[in-house]
Order: C-alpha cells, then sequence, then structure tokens
C-alpha cells in the first residue's frame, strides 16, 4: 500500500500524505483490520465550513450592532459571536495546514482577507465616517494644493515631502472622490495592498527558511504553504493603525515593495545586483524619500546593517541612497529642520525625555488607555517572543540560512534607527511597524516543527479578537462623528481667515491655507491644556496671523482625548460651563458634539508669547505630529 | 544659484508651488564657504545612479568595467557631498554652532 500511495504524490492527496503531514496522533480511530483517517476531503470541506460558520458570525455580529464606544474602544459595540467569527477565521487555516503539503495556500489568504475586510471595515460600518483624526489632518495637507494654493513647505511639515498630498490632490481631482469617502476606504485599500508584496516576501524567507532546495523539486514542501502563516502575524499583530490616510501609510507600501524585491536579491540571487533590481530598488527609494523622511532613514539603517553583514554585495548602493536622502533633506526640507530644531535637539540628546516621551507617557491617562497600552505592549512583546523562538528552533535544527540571516540583519537596522523617531513618542509603534514583515517572516521560518506549527496557529487565533482592543482601543477618540465632522464643515466653509484654538482637527482638515490650528488638550507642548489656556488662546501660542479672529472650539474628540490621555473625564464640560457664562466668549455655533465660540480678547488678556513658549507651541501644524495613540 | 533656487524655478513654473513661495530660503540658503555644494549635490546623485546603473551590467560590457574603474573616485566625490550636506543640516538643526 505505501508504494502505491507515494506514487500518487503529489498529484492528488493521500493518506501518505496526511500521516507525513499531521502523524499518527491524528488518527481518528484505529482498528485491527482498517484506519480511519482524517482525509484531505475532509479536512478541506470542514475549513471551508469553518470559514461559512466564522463569517456569518463576524458579519452578523456587526450587522446586529450599535455603536458603543467606552474606554477600551470598540469593543464594547461588539458582540460575543463576533470575536467567535474572528478566532474560528485563523483556525479554518490552521484546518488547511493539517492538510500538510497540500493545504490550499489560496485558501489561507483568501481568510486572512476576509479577515483584514471585516476587522478594517468593522468600525466604518458602525461609525459611518473616517475614523483617526490625524487623517484628516493629513487631508489638511492635500486641500492647499487641491485649491491651487499649492505647496507652502514653511506651514505644513509634510509638504517638504510632499508626493503625498500631489498624488492624492491629483486622484481627488481626477475621479471627484469626496474626501471624507477617500478617507474611509483609505486604510483598508492599504492594508489590502500591503499583503501583496508582503506575500512575496514571505514566501521567499518562508521557502528558503523552512526547507532546503525546495525551489528545485517538483514536490510542494511545507514552507510552501507555511507563508500565509506570516500574512496571518501581520493582520492581528499590527494594531498601530498606521494604514491610516498618511504619507506614512504610502511610504510603507513602498518600503515593503522595496523591502520584496531587496529579499528578493538577498535571499534567491546571493546579494548581487541586476540591472532590473538596482531601477527598483533607486527608484522606490527615491519615491520613499519624496513621501516620508522617517521611513527613507528606516532604509538607509537596512541597507548599512545588510551592507555590514555582506548579505547584500553592492556597498556603493548605501551611499548612492545616502546621498539622495541627504540632499533633498538639505535642499529641500530645510525648512522642516530649521523650524522643528529645538524639538530634534531636545528628542536626540536628552535621554530622559526620550524614554519618557517614547515609553513612560504612552501608559498614562485613564486606566482603561493604561491598560490598552500595556496589552500593546504585551502583544508586541508575544510577536518578538514568537519570532526569536521560531528563529532558535531553526537555528538549532537546520542551522542558518540566509532569510534567518537576512531577517536578523534587517532587525537590527531598524533597531538602530529607531531612536530616529523623534516626534510624537511613536518609537513603539515605528518599531513594531517596520519590524513586522520580518517578525512575521522569521515567525514562520520554524513551521516545519510540529509543535511550533500548532503554537503559532494558537497564538493568532488567540490575539484575532484582542486586535479589536489593540487597533480600536482608543476610539472613544479616534472616532469622529457626523454632528463633528459638521463643526468642521463650519469652520471651513463659514468663518473668515481665522485661528482656531481646540476642536481638532477642524481647523486642519480643509481650507487650511486660510486656517490657523492648535490642539487645545496637546496645547503646550508636553504639558496639559488649563482652563487659562482657553480662556486666553494667545496665553501660550505664537499665531503665525495675530490680525485673524480666533475661535475656541469646544469638541466631543477634545473630551474624549482630555479623558483617555490625560484622565481628566469632566474638564471639557468644566471649561464650557465657564466659556457660557463669560461675555468675552459668544457660540457661533453649536451641536450636540460641538460649539464653537468666537472670542473678543479684553485689552489686557492678550499678550504675546515668549521665544520659549512660541517655540514650544509652534508656529504651524506641527502638533498634527505629535499625536497620542 | 543654489540647488534649491533651481527646484523652486522649476516648481513654480509647474505650478506646484506658488509663486511667491520662498520655500524658506532664509534657513536653508548656503554659507558663502558652502556655495558649492548645491550644483554638486545634484551632480553627485546623477553621476552615483549612472554609476549604480553601470555596475549591473554583466561585467563583460565595456560600462561594466568603467564603472569599475570610477567607483572608488565616485564614491569619495559622494562622501564629500553627503558629510558637507550633513554638516550643513546639523548647522541648521543647531547640533553645530
Amino acid at each position: 500500500m505505501s508504494r502505491e500511495v507515494r506514487k500518487l504524490e503529489p498529484s492528488r492527496p493521500s493518506c501518505l500524505a496526511m500521516t507525513e503531514a499531521i502523524g499518527p496522533r491524528l488518527t481518528i480511530f484505529t482498528g485491527a483490520r482498517f484506519q480511519l483517517r482524517p482525509t484531505d476531503e475532509i479536512l478541506r470541506n470542514t475549513s471551508w465550513g469553518l470559514l461559512a460558520f466564522a463569517v456569518t458570525l463576524a458579519v452578523g455580529g456587526v450587522a446586529g450592532s450599535s455603536l458603543r464606544l467606552d474606554g477600551y474602544g470598540l469593543a464594547a459595540s461588539l458582540p460575543p459571536a463576533y470575536f467567535l467569527g474572528l478566532i474560528c477565521l485563523p483556525l479554518a487555516s490552521g484546518i488547511q495546514w493539517l492538510r500538510g503539503r497540500h493545504a490550499s495556500t489560496t485558501a489561507i489568504v483568501f481568510h486572512v482577507v476576509l479577515f483584514v475586510l471585516i476587522v478594517w471595515l468593522t468600525p466604518l460600518l458602525l461609525e459611518w465616517t473616517p475614523r483617526f483624526r490625524t487623517s484628516y489632518v493629513n487631508f489638511g495637507y492635500v486641500d492647499p494644493v487641491l485649491r491651487g494654493v499649492g505647496l507652502l513647505p514653511d506651514r505644513f511639515i509634510y509638504h517638504n515631502w510632499p508626493l503625498f498630498p500631489i498624488v492624492m490632490a491629483a486622484v481627488v481631482g481626477a475621479t471627484g472622490i469626496s474626501p471624507t469617502l477617500l478617507m474611509a476606504v483609505f486604510p483598508v485599500v492599504m492594508m489590502l495592498a500591503y499583503l501583496v508584496p508582503l506575500g512575496a516576501i514571505l514566501r521567499t524567507i518562508a521557502i528558503h527558511g523552512t526547507g532546503a532546495g525546495d525551489d528545485s523539486g517538483g514536490v510542494r514542501s511545507l514552507g510552501q504553504v507555511a507563508w500565509p502563516a506570516g500574512l496571518w502575524l501581520f493582520a492581528v499583530f499590527n494594531w498601530t493603525s498606521q494604514d491610516y490616510f498618511s504619507p506614512q501609510a504610502v511610504a510603507y507600501l513602498f518600503f515593503i515593495t522595496w523591502l520584496a524585491v531587496l529579499v528578493h536579491v538577498v535571499v534567491r540571487r546571493a546579494g548581487v545586483l541586476t540591472l532590473a533590481t538596482t531601477i527598483a530598488l533607486l527608484g522606490l527609494f527615491s519615491l520613499i524619500v519624496l513621501t516620508h523622511v522617517l521611513t527613507s532613514l528606516e532604509v538607509l539603517g537596512v541597507l548599512a546593517a545588510l551592507t555590514a553583514a555582506r548579505l547584500l554585495r553592492r556597498p556603493t548602493m548605501i551611499v548612492t541612497c545616502g546621498l539622495i536622502f541627504i540632499v533633498w533633506q538639505l535642499n529641500v526640507a530645510g525648512p522642516f529642520f530649521a523650524f522643528y530644531a529645538d524639538r530634534l535637539q531636545t528628542s536626540l540628546l536628552d535621554i530622559s525625555d526620550f524614554v519618557r516621551v517614547n515609553l513612560g507617557s504612552r501608559v498614562t491617562g485613564s486606566p482603561q488607555h493604561a491598560q490598552i497600552a500595556e496589552l500593546r505592549i504585551l502583544v508586541t512583546g508575544i510577536l518578538f517572543a514568537l519570532a526569536g523562538f521560531s528563529v532558535l528552533v531553526r537555528l538549532l535544527g537546520s542551522g542558518r540560512s540566509r532569510s534567518v540571516m537576512f531577517g536578523i540583519a534587517f532587525l537590527f537596522g531598524i533597531a538602530f534607527v529607531a531612536p530616529a523617531s523623534v516626534y510624537g513618542g511613536e518609537m513603539l509603534i515605528r518599531v513594531l511597524l517596520f519590524s513586522l514583515p520580518m517578525l512575521a517572516g522569521l515567525a514562520v521560518a520554524a513551521f516545519g516543527t510540529g509543535a511550533y506549527r500548532l503554537l503559532l496557529v494558537a497564538a493568532i487565533a488567540v490575539m484575532a479578537p484582542i486586535h479589536i482592543l489593540t487597533h480600536y482601543g482608543n476610539e472613544l477618540h479616534d472616532y469622529v462623528s457626523p454632528n463633528e465632522l459638521a463643526g468642521f464643515e463650519f469652520v471651513s466653509s463659514s468663518l473668515p481667515p481665522a485661528n482656531i484654538f481646540g476642536g481638532y482637527p477642524a481647523g486642519n482638515f480643509e481650507n487650511t491655507a486660510l486656517l490657523d490650528a492648535r490642539n487645545s488638550y496637546l496645547s503646550r507642548g508636553v504639558l496639559p491644556s488649563g482652563l487659562e489656556d482657553f480662556l486666553n488662546p494667545t496665553l501660550h501660542h505664537g499665531w503665525s496671523h495675530k490680525d485673524w479672529p480666533t475661535y475656541i472650539l469646544l469638541s466631543r474628540g477634545d473630551e474624549a482625548a482630555m479623558e483617555l490621555f490625560q484622565n481628566r473625564p469632566g474638564f471639557m464640560s468644566e471649561v464650557k460651563s465657564v466659556l457660557d457664562r463669560d461675555p468675552a466668549f459668544r457660540v457661533v455655533y453649536a451641536n450636540p458634539d460641538v460649539t464653537i465660540y468666537s472670542w473678543q480678547p479684553r485689552a489686557s488678556s492678550s499678550r504675546p508669547c515668549g521665544p520659549v513658549e512660541c517655540a514650544v507651541a509652534g508656529t504651524r501644524s506641527v502638533p498634527s505630529m505629535a499625536l497620542r495613540r | 544659484m543654489s540647488l534649491q533656487a533651481v527646484a523652486v524655478a522649476v516648481l513654480s513654473f509647474a505650478g506646484v508651488l506658488p509663486p511667491h513661495d520662498q520655500r524658506g530660503v532664509d534657513a536653508v540658503a548656503a554659507s558663502d564657504s558652502l556655495w558649492w555644494l548645491g550644483p554638486l549635490s545634484l551632480a553627485a546623485v546623477v553621476v552615483m545612479v549612472l554609476l549604480e546603473l553601470g555596475k549591473s551590467l554583466p561585467p563583460e560590457r565595456q560600462l561594466r568595467r568603467l564603472a569599475d574603474r570610477a567607483t572608488k573616485p565616485l564614491v569619495a566625490v559622494a562622501l564629500i557631498v553627503v558629510l558637507s550636506s550633513g554638516y550643513r543640516l546639523a548647522e541648521i538643526i543647531g547640533f553645530v554652532q
């Protein structure tokens, strides 16, 4: 019988294939005369059945839900059936892997895509508005280009790396898509786009990291069905929300595509570049330089590490890329560095401030917010542990492989550049985001080991529902209500050129060339706002246009931010009651989520800020880079 | 004329920049001692990209051999530009007085 079955491989499923894949322990029944094993057909059908069950639960769960936000974000809005559905989705993939070498990678990729569609569309289906406030700020960089004002790099930081605003303005201009629709669909489109180059990266690493000589034979190896596990890891462990409407989201797509080319060069071509791969690497790097400064720094870090490790056999590549980078930063992005000099000096040279901003201050605010932050750190640690354990198993089992060495060098490169994540204390987010593709690749390196495979599937299944907490844990703040949108619309279309204090990101969204705005919950750099900041918005802020009228905005989002990030749940109500009684403030617009006051300063209340205060408060839209998540 | 002035002129002509935009000229105007940095930077980028393309050709091609021979002097020039630009950027940020 054994000989007969071997003849069938790999053209169609066989009992022997199952035996090899799952071992004898999965035997359902062992009798004296025959053995009944779960056939490949049964496993395949079970996987599809579980998938249908999972999708029904998740989609039905969303359909029967209504928006209910609390300190843990979106989780309270969703029923247990939804979370059960999320658990069942990776389990459907797990059953596919039980088929061993006959597992359908197409089906598993389909599972991941369904997970992404369900999870990434859930907030949109519940909220019906684009989430994540910084998305609106980033449209504020597109808006001047769209209105024909042009690029204003001394006012808008991302106009120093202008590819994103120019391309998005072209998209809006060419298609007529509304800003809100564009921002709403952007994250899910980007996330799905990431999966394409990521699949190429993972496939290369998994095949070359889980078996020797797999490419040469016709027999499908376990490595060839392992790589979608990396897609799963990328989806469930990616809580960073960095796929929102932003330059870095587009730069990240360039980055993963660049990485896919690099992995191909290093792992498949022994680090030797061809004309096509050289053009691809230089072209993608140039696009990254035009889009996002930090991403290009990460690329340089990776290139330096790979060159030092002699995995990339073109030392001049790091020189050329470094040259392109520095020439752009000095000659075109100079206004940013001139303006941001103080902050850069503080962040890079003050170690205690660096640690506080990047680590300590992330786990503060309301008890729920602190718990979400701790959960994110824990989840990130689990992914690093999985990748580390996998590498250890792989190295002990089969020795070094080029793909594993590439992964380790890559992570060193990312870690080397991490301290440059100066703004907003986003180092943890950046490190995780840029490490994710390689962590996912390394974590599947030991996929050939049965016990580890089980651990990996279990980890993905457990993390799938937890993802709702880590990804949408700040939804109380990230949600922008329709009433807030109406307030933004009033600001952009009905106010004269004005200074806007609060209501973030009202004054940063549309008509931004004629509005100057300050974020009231980050009013003085790292210091929280006090009542005096609202009573006199010039107290700690240097407004560029002192002749423009000043308006105070109180919004639902500001209240949520005060509650989540500063644990001051009643503060905005207190502010509102004071402003309502003060004759210097007159309500010009109000709905349940937004109140807009015009401010008539008393003769004695308006004093210009000192040089230090002005430097801290800023005169441009820098607060948009310093958002808490 | 600095590289920045060229870039502003081109982008303004293309309609990307408004005509009045000075792009922070005050902030990044090269000091007198580094007047050569702008034009040299642009030339160095072009040459280094050509060098990379040349080094990607098959070894038997004449352009490849030329690129290999020119590597060391061109990299030396590129490093001078990188270091000078880095110094200028450090000046702007305030790391170097």
